[in-house]
């Protein structure tokens, strides 16, 4: 009774172990290929979002709606998201077909990332960047629409 | 006094409804998929409500807390499995919140973030320390009422009221394979953010800490079911919020900030403040519960004495256990992990050991011998067991449904 018990923990642990090394397998696997249209479509998804976040930022720091710390502090922390985002397009390549737009993609990224870097150090920049977000927004929408057209 | 009591609980339970997890899901839930899932809100509000009845009432009619109830009816294997998953998941949503706070305290002060995580945890050390199990409640649901904020923004924002009362009505999703995907995906975690299974513990926990007995039956039913029923609302409105302000952007939440945001879109800048303030106190009080639900837990499983009334030398494995929750839980975020991605995949994690807890609670709360008069009627039985089937298929989902949309991504 005592060995089947033993035998049946063990087992239990045994599958519990292939099952997390399948697991990680499968990550670091997915990790290394090359974007495809979904993968890709989710960053330049997240991109759209943040350049169009960080447009609405200025938009309201320059309608006094908010207050100079919060629009130098979120246009920081949504920075090192954009930044991250970029990272992330710069560490894997695309599928041929997408390469160019994963290229773009990164342009667009740092862009935004210089523009909330910018603010980030003075909202008094908050406005003089508004041309520049709206000219990487519409690029962000191009790049996301390139990728995803349904979207 | 019975009916301020009543009074100051439901404020209580509706200003400490909404987390850090349970914020950015509505709000993005709303930015994706219109009213759509407003459905989902109401079934989750009204599945913590009778389990949240359940809880409460075996806590007064038994003194007994769930985790007590568990080792019962579970046994110490299977007892042991639900203290270790939910321990874990308390964890987890400890360290989102206590990140939280420390973004939205960068947005007030400029601070670095790793420095404000480290303030917010000698915060909470502090305030969890000194502060009575009352007073913990009671400044945290309420100072949280600030968040009715959004339902300001609701109203100012003019949905349409049609469409609002449409998403109440159940639909399956729609749209192409990976939207349909991710669509279930958002239904699973937004069940479970309202559904989070610390909300049971701490409420019942807070019933023995406040010595219910039998007679406060009634006022533990009138908490729960108006109280919950409030905090639903809320939830509801941030979907709302994030259907109206965030979807003509196609702006989706992943920072705190974004939130306060979207409130200063039509209040300005006081709104912004009331914003940045009542989700303050929603994740403050909401790091305490999971903190103090790790210590609860683990002091009810193993029968050690526990309870913030006691003195910390008359209760110290308890009194350790929190530090140590808070501690780790702080440690987690100085990683420099998204507390957001964190809080998200805790949220999923959570409706899989949803079952473990409400089996043991439908077990006992059925049981005339041990029951009274105080037994299950006909609607708690038949919602209790509808539930917990509901939780079960949803449990088995949501790990297939999390690897399936890349994480809840798309």
């Amino acid at each position: 009774m005592r060995n089947s018990k033993r035998r049946t923990a063990w087992l239990q642990g045994v599958a519990l172990l292939v099952a997390s090394g399948a697991c990680v397998t499968l990550l670091v696997y997915e990790k290394h290929q090359p974007f495809d249209q979904e993968t890709l479509g989710i960053l330049t998804g997240q991109l759209r979002s943040d350049a169009r976040e960080a447009r609405e930022l200025v938009r309201l720091d320059s309608q006094h709606a908010s207050f100079a710390m919060f629009t130098e502090q979120h246009a920081r922390q949504l920075g090192q998201q954009v930044a991250d985002l970029a990272k992330s397009l710069r560490d894997s390549r695309a599928l041929a077909a997408l390469e160019p737009m994963r290229r773009d993609a990164v342009d667009v990224a740092d862009g935004i990332d210089r523009s909330l870097s910018n603010i980030a150090s003075d909202s008094a920049s908050a406005s003089a960047q508004a041309v520049e977000l709206d000219r990487l927004r519409e690029k962000a929408d191009a790049v996301h629409r390139r990728v995803k057209p349904r979207d | 006094m019975q009916i301020l009591e009543i009074f100051l609980g439901i404020l209580t339970a509706m200003g400490g409804f909404v987390e850090v997890g349970e914020l950015t899901f509505m709000l993005n839930a709303g930015s994706k998929f219109d009213y759509r899932l407003l459905w989902v809100v109401a079934l989750g509000t009204i599945g913590i409500m009778v389990y949240g009845e359940i809880a409460g009432r075996i806590a007064a009619v038994r003194g007994q807390p769930v985790f007590n109830v568990v080792r019962e009816r579970a046994g110490i294997r299977l007892g042991l499995l639900t203290l270790v998953s939910a321990t874990l998941v308390c964890l987890l949503t400890c360290a989102a919140e206590i990140g939280g706070i420390a973004l939205l305290w960068q947005l007030m002060s400029g601070l670095p973030y790793r420095l404000l995580i480290a303030l917010a945890l000698a915060f909470l050390l502090v305030v969890v320390w000194c502060l009575p199990f009352k007073w913990i409640e009671r400044v945290f649901g309420l100072f949280g009422l600030f968040m009715v904020v959004f339902m300001v923004v609701v109203w100012m924002a003019h949905p349409d009221w049609g469409a609002v009362a449409a998403g109440f009505v159940p639909t399956l999703p729609e749209g192409p394979t990976d939207q349909r995907l991710l669509q279930s995906y958002y239904a699973v975690a937004l069940l479970s953010s309202v559904m989070l299974p610390y909300e049971t513990y701490f409420y019942a926990s807070g019933g023995i800490e406040d010595k219910w007995k039998a007679k406060d039956v009634p006022m533990n039913r009138v908490i729960v079911i108006i109280g919950f029923l409030l905090g639903g609302a809320l939830a509801g409105s941030i979907m709302i919020v994030g259907k109206s302000l965030l979807g003509p952007l196609q702006i989706e939440a992943q920072l705190p900030g974004t939130a306060a945001i979207v409130v200063a879109m039509k209040i300005g800048r006081v709104g912004m403040w009331c914003a940045l303030t009542g989700m303050f106190f929603a994740f403050a009080g909401a790091a305490i519960e999971t903190a103090l639900s790790c210590a609860y837990n683990i002091a009810q499983f193993f029968g050690w004495p526990y309870g913030k009334k006691r003195a910390p030398r008359t209760a110290s494995r308890f009194a350790l256990t929190w530090i140590a929750a808070f501690v780790l839980a702080a440690l987690i975020v100085l990683t420099g992990v998204d507390p957001i991605r964190v809080v998200e995949y805790s949220i999923v994690f959570s409706v899989v050991i949803l079952p473990l807890t409400y089996f043991p609670l439908m077990a006992l709360s059925r049981d005339r011998e041990v029951m009274g008069e105080h037994v299950n009627g006909v609607l708690a039985n038949t919602l209790g067991w509808f539930y917990f089937v509901l939780v079960c298929i949803v449990a088995a989902a949501a790990i297939p449904l999390l690897i399936l949309t890349h994480g809840g991504e798309g």
